[in-house]
């Protein structure tokens, strides 16, 4: 194969490369077509709405429930930062629902909630059924008549300390 | 033209919300939708009495019309897919909240807290001390301003790059080509991914991408207003991502020897170690001095020293692994790194470049091969794995892979100002498809 020939071998090849690179990229970053169906269909949703949708349901009302029924000046309880509470363990999220309350990380060894918090997360479990052998926050007994339910069952809700709620 | 503004437009996003958090944490002043507008007002303002008033170059309607009308099939196609793309960006970061978990967990939030505070504070732990405030300040500038959703500045960011890095390549090729190569970026999928969501990676990408196709082409066309651009562009990079220093260290490496040729990257280098600790030591100043916030990124040296040696060598794989996956694993880059290949592929098929404009091709390809050497090194030594290796290795392959995403402009760039590309890009212009 003289040089000329093998320029333009590589020159196609190339070329092939690069239009190939170019619908492999293409292909690789349409965006869904649900996605682009529910925008369509749905253009001006309220940002609770879309947040409900990419947190989903169970967790983003869980969030809007506390956000409603926390008084501004709490200490928060929450469970420790570890599956099934991915989100409602890790105190950078509560945080970012939950500001200006403070937030107390718990650990599963703690013996009782501890006496700076206010207010503690009844938080069965992240997309856990009641099945769920590890599930259920606090690991502590606590008193009923000072628990508020989003849902009953598997429970949801807060643990009143002290304080109280928002009327 | 297009370079000036979307660097201006770049240069002042970063001066802004910088000046503000100076303003605010050094001098009490409140974080305002007023004072965020008076800010970009006058740098604006400044930005055109400096640099545009006297500039005749805005481009006429009449002109683009005409522009568009000479268009090829294939440029229009490849202008369609640039197009489709960037719009389908502003779509989803018009639609979508900040949703993604460190952009709830640290960049949005910090961004809410200091609207609803009217002042840098709420950050109480090393996670959240360890990033530069840029993009949570542009947050905060868009609440104020009352916005619901301020992602559609990203939209605004990475529509800035797929222009200016156009231009750039245009410069050195020809429409074609700069098409081509546009698109390429625009659809490269992990750079398409970060665009839509509220993290600082393609922020960073940004402004280091351009900053090294900047000095490439410096170095080719000596002109001094790209060495002006690569400059400003590296030095505020270090307001986005505490990652800016190594690539600090390579820019002065390549200026210092450049200066042999030309002596203007001398003069130079004083700029850039004086511009980026305008960025640096304010915010290393007010993470160690006023948030007393320290250790949480310094680990690098006494890790190593820490870590035990068969432990570093069991990790050999997962690194090589790593960069395998970016550089030749078609999924998670679009192709990019296989193009990378290639180029290499074709820098040695054409060992002798003579000519000026084919500088730049060799010149990039240095770069980048030391970039990946520098950020390989890098990766190896900042991450705590004397500590935990499981998270060394997420970390290592997740952050590793996103950070990469700052060598695609540079790779492209290399690729198409290469002389077989140009050579192919021009035969195909004559067939007038």
């Amino acid at each position: 194969m003289n040089l000329h020939k093998f320029t333009s071998f590589s020159n196609s090849t190339l070329l092939f490369a690069l239009i190939g690179a170019l619908f492999l990229n293409q292909l690789n970053s349409l965006p869904k077509k649900e996605e682009l169906l529910l925008i369509r269909d749905n253009p001006f949703l309220s940002y609770d709405l879309k947040m409900r949708i990419k947190l989903g349901p169970e967790l983003y009302e869980y969030f809007q429930f506390l956000q409603k029924n926390l008084p501004e000046e709490t200490t928060v309880y929450i469970p420790p930062m570890m599956e099934p509470w991915g989100y409602t363990g890790n105190p950078g999220m509560v945080r970012y629902f939950l500001y200006p309350r403070k937030i107390l990380p718990g650990k599963l060894e703690d013996k009782g909630i501890p006496q700076e918090a206010t207010h503690a997360l009844i938080v069965w479990g992240e997309r856990q059924g009641k099945d769920c052998k590890i599930c259920g926050w606090p690991k502590t007994e606590y008193q009923e008549e000072n628990a508020i339910y989003l849902k009953e069952d598997p429970p949801w809700g807060i643990i009143v300390l002290k304080g109280g709620l928002n009327d | 033209m297009i370079e000036k503004i979307g660097v201006g437009i770049l240069i002042i996003l970063s001066l802004a919300t910088f000046l503000v958090f100076l303003g605010n944490v050094f001098l009490g002043l409140p974080l305002t939708g007023v004072s965020f507008a008076l800010i970009i007002l006058a740098l604006f303002f400044l930005f055109w009495f400096l640099f545009l008033r006297k500039s005749s170059k805005f481009p006429r309607l009449d002109k683009i019309r005409v522009w568009l009308f000479n268009l090829r099939p294939i440029e229009w196609l490849l202008l369609l897919i640039i197009v489709a793309n960037l719009g389908t960006n502003i779509l989803m970061n018009w639609y979508w909240p900040p949703n993604e978990f460190d952009a709830l967990t640290m960049y949005d939030f910090r961004g809410r807290v200091f609207a609803r505070e009217g002042e840098i504070t709420g950050i109480n732990d090393g996670y959240q001390a360890s990033y530069p405030l840029f993009t949570s300040l542009f947050h905060t500038m868009l609440y104020t301003w009352g916005f619901e959703n301020p992602k559609i500045i990203y939209s605004l960011i990475f529509m800035i790059f797929v222009l200016v890095f156009t231009s750039v390549v245009k410069r050195h090729t020809n429409r074609l080509s700069s098409f081509f190569a546009g698109a390429l970026l625009t659809t490269t999928p992990l750079l398409a991914q970060q665009a839509q969501i509220a993290y600082t990676n393609m922020t960073f990408a940004v402004y280091v991408g351009l900053a090294m196709v900047f000095l490439v082409s410096f170095m080719a066309t000596e002109r001094r207003e790209e060495l002006i651009y690569s400059i400003l562009l590296l030095g505020a990079s270090a307001w986005i991502r505490a990652a800016t220093l190594p690539f600090v260290a390579m820019f002065l490496f390549a200026l210092v020897l450049f200066g042999f040729k030309n002596r203007l990257a001398w003069r130079a280098t004083p700029f850039l170690i004086g511009w980026y600790l305008f960025f640096e030591f304010p915010w290393r100043f007010f993470q160690t001095n006023i948030l007393k916030i320290t250790g949480y990124e310094q680990r690098g040296i006494s890790a190593i020293a820490q870590a035990n040696l068969p432990s570093l060598l069991g990790l050999l794989p997962e690194v090589l692994r790593t960069l395998s996956n970016n550089l030749l694993y078609f999924p998670i880059i679009g192709g990019v790194g296989a193009l990378f290949l290639l180029s290499v592929f074709f820098s040695l098929a054409y060992p002798f470049f003579k000519k000026k404009t084919e500088k730049p091709f060799l010149l990039g390809l240095k770069v980048t091969i030391a970039g990946i050497f520098i950020w390989t090194l890098l990766a190896i030594s900042i991450f705590p794995f004397a500590e935990d290796l499981r998270l060394w290795r997420l970390l290592l392959t997740d952050s590793m892979t996103r950070l990469f995403m700052v060598f695609y402009p540079l790779m492209l760039f290399t690729i198409f100002v290469s002389p077989p590309i140009r050579h192919l890009l021009k035969g195909l212009e004559k067939l007038k498809l």
